[in-house]
């Protein structure tokens, strides 16, 4: 079911190993303000933190706001170094069905960014779910944060 | 309410046409949510289902994928319909279970007119993987991991694919998120048995429109209910493979893809 694709397909070119992150869904939502957009970033291999080209150290990015038509979205992503120690909610659309649909997604995709990571997925199938600004405020993150 | 598309495109360095092939990607999935989309009050696939329009009258496209549907209905007993909605005189065709998978298989064919032969097209968990996950690295496999329907967030396990020229499409349905929402076109009942279904397709082949395939199986394994055993040993003379998770935990795996 395709049910609304609008706004931006999030797309990283991978570097060889691995990426270092993999969801299994991110993607479409409209961008409240600027950001999200279309990342070509260079993805550098995960062991390149090894050598120390990448400092591995603790910081926080802040994703894009979006507006997914009941409310909006945003995420900030804290790092060590390349890897993803934590997904945080910053808004999430707040009242009613929004809240039950929040407060059930959140720690859900959190849980899948950090579970992804750690078994060394490329991808992720699984039954559909409605998702888009958190995984696009997600991926946003990531982008800026090189990922 | 939106499905989510990624494009994850592996290269050994940002390659040049990527913006230009995500822009396709973006305009070719926008063009056929347009054409294809169910709650488009003035899609061709809405104005279709409501009789307000015929078959021939639809664009070839249209065409093309009902026609894939029906062959599909056929290929499974049943259990994928496109008259999933029951009978009604005014209402006509409903291709929109396969359409997300056929959709994947779209985007991933946009990307490699553009030259970009390694990537992953993931639509909301029915998805494509084209190349290698590493293109330096001719013996690495695509991990693929399966959402466990048991415990949301955490995977039940890992699907490993060959890199190499043969695209694999791969698609779970269940009603782990959306809740009951595939109902046996036979009964009109939502079976419950079966927690999760995957199937996995070879994209070229004998079999090309492996998305729409992987999609649409995926579906009527968890329509099929307590038969659904039968129905994917079945589909292995199609070329496919797929395993199921029943709501008790128990998996059924002939062809031992699922790694734990």
């Amino acid at each position: 079911m395709l049910a609304a694709v609008g706004g931006l397909v999030g797309a990283r070119a991978a570097l060889s190993p691995r990426p270092v992150q993999a969801l299994g869904s991110h993607g479409l939502a409209s961008p409240v303000h600027g950001g999200g957009s279309v990342s070509a970033a260079p993805r550098k291999p995960r062991r390149a933190s090894k050598t120390g080209s990448v400092p591995a150290r603790h910081r926080t990015v802040v994703g894009s706001a979006y507006d997914v038509g009941y409310g909006t979205v945003q995420v900030r992503v804290t790092l060590h170094g390349r890897r993803i120690t934590g997904v945080t909610a910053l808004r999430l659309p707040a009242g009613g069905r929004s809240s039950d649909i929040s407060g059930y997604a959140a720690p859900r995709l959190r849980q899948e960014a950090l579970s992804a990571q750690s078994a060394h997925i490329d991808t992720v199938s699984g039954a559909s779910y409605t998702s888009a600004g958190y995984a696009s405020s997600l991926q946003s993150a990531l982008d800026r944060a090189g990922l | 309410m939106g499905t989510v598309v990624t494009l994850d495109v592996r290269a050994p360095e940002p390659p040049a046409p990527l913006a230009a092939a995500v822009r396709a990607v973006t305009d070719r999935l926008r063009g056929i949510d347009d054409v294809f989309s169910p709650w488009r009050e003035g899609s061709w696939v809405s104005r279709l289902i409501t009789g307000r329009v015929l078959l021939a009258d639809c664009p070839a496209e249209v065409r093309d994928v009902v026609e894939l549907a029906l062959r599909l209905a056929a290929l499974t007993d049943g259990y994928f319909s496109p008259f999933w909605r029951g009978p009604s005189a005014s209402a006509g065709p409903d291709p929109t279970g396969l359409v997300k998978g056929w959709a994947a298989q779209q985007a991933s064919d946009v990307l490699l007119a553009h030259g970009l032969a390694h990537h992953v097209v993931n639509a909301a968990g029915d998805l494509v993987v084209s190349g290698r996950p590493d293109p330096q690295d001719a013996t690495a496999r695509w991990r693929v991991g399966i959402s466990d329907p048991a415990a949301p967030g955490r995977l039940a396990g890992v699907v490993e694919l060959p890199g190499g020229p043969r695209r694999w499409a791969v698609a779970t349905s269940g009603p782990a998120e959306l809740g009951l929402h595939v109902a046996d076109p036979h009964t009109g009942r939502f079976p419950s048995s079966t927690a999760s279904a995957t199937v996995v397709a070879p994209v070229e082949g004998p079999q090309p429109e492996g998305g729409a395939f992987a999609d649409a199986c995926a579906t009527a394994l968890v329509a099929a209910g307590d038969t659904a055993g039968d129905l994917m040993r079945g589909l292995t003379s199609l070329g496919l493979e797929a395993f199921l998770m029943a709501s008790d935990g128990s998996v059924d795996d002939p062809g031992r893809l699922l790694r734990r």
